[in-house]
């Protein structure tokens, strides 16, 4: 799967996946964002706008980067969720584990606060 | 392939990349059974979790196999079957996921059955003859 990328003047990471986050994805997706995260990024923003679906396999990467940044003090927020995928985000009970937020400037001012 | 007598059934190879390519399949056959777009959307996360637990678990070898997905829409309602001729397991079996503790602890997984029993109305697992069989109900509104 794509995820494009880019780095803001406050050094906040913003990663975009598209398409599809599922079991037959997740495993390209995961090498990509987890060699983002290794370079000691703190700040990290997972900007949804082009996440057309997303299984429980994508929530387990989801989970695992919010787990990794948080043992590194830093901060993942989410933003733009399209209704489909925020009703995923409900029944899996991460809306509240996770800072989930409507806009992308909530979303840096979130991990950069 | 679809067909128009509210029938459907696709046979899967047992590879990950088969599942979007149903989905497109499921979603064709229920838009043009009158099911509402937010329940084709439930239904094919359903199918996901069922169906990628069985190509991850049924089959210990390395070998192709066959995942079977059947279709029916009857009045209102969809009934789903995945069935495969792996190893016997009852998914509803899967204790439910944690869903209150804090982000560290947090487990990782345990979350796909719990999406199938949320999303569908009704769910069951029987065991038949050599064959592992999950049947899903949903019901809908009248199109």
């Amino acid at each position: 799967m794509k995820i494009p990328s880019e780095k803001t003047r406050n050094k906040v990471l913003v990663l975009k996946p598209e398409g599809r986050l599922d079991s037959n994805s997740v495993g390209a997706a995961e090498t990509e964002m987890f060699a983002h995260l290794e370079t000691n990024e703190t700040r990290v923003v997972l900007d949804l706008a082009g996440l057309d679906y997303i299984s429980s396999s994508g929530l387990r990467l989801v989970l695992m980067m919010g787990k990794r940044l948080s043992l590194k003090g830093g901060k993942l927020a989410l933003c733009n969720l399209k209704p489909n995928i925020r009703e995923v985000f409900e029944i899996s009970g991460f809306i509240s584990i996770l800072t989930v937020v409507g806009t992308r400037a909530e979303a840096e001012a979130a991990v950069v606060g | 392939m679809s067909g128009a007598d509210g029938l459907l059934t696709l046979r899967l190879p047992n590879r990950l990349a088969a599942i979007a390519e149903a989905a497109e399949e499921v979603e064709r056959f229920c838009a043009a059974n009158g099911v509402p777009p937010a329940v084709i959307g439930h239904l094919n996360l359903a199918l996901d979790e069922a169906i990628t637990n069985t190509i991850e678990y049924a089959w210990p070898d390395d070998g192709d196999h066959e995942v079977l997905v059947s279709l029916a829409i009857e009045a209102a309602e969809i009934v789903a079957e995945v069935s495969d001729d792996g190893a016997a397991f009852d998914p509803l079996k899967v204790p439910p996921p944690d869903l209150e503790s804090d982000l560290q602890a947090r487990p990782v997984g345990g979350l796909g059955v719990h999406f199938v029993k949320t999303l569908m109305d009704e769910v069951a697992y029987r065991r038949a003859g050599r064959r592992n069989v999950l049947t899903m109900r949903k019901r809908f509104g009248a199109p």
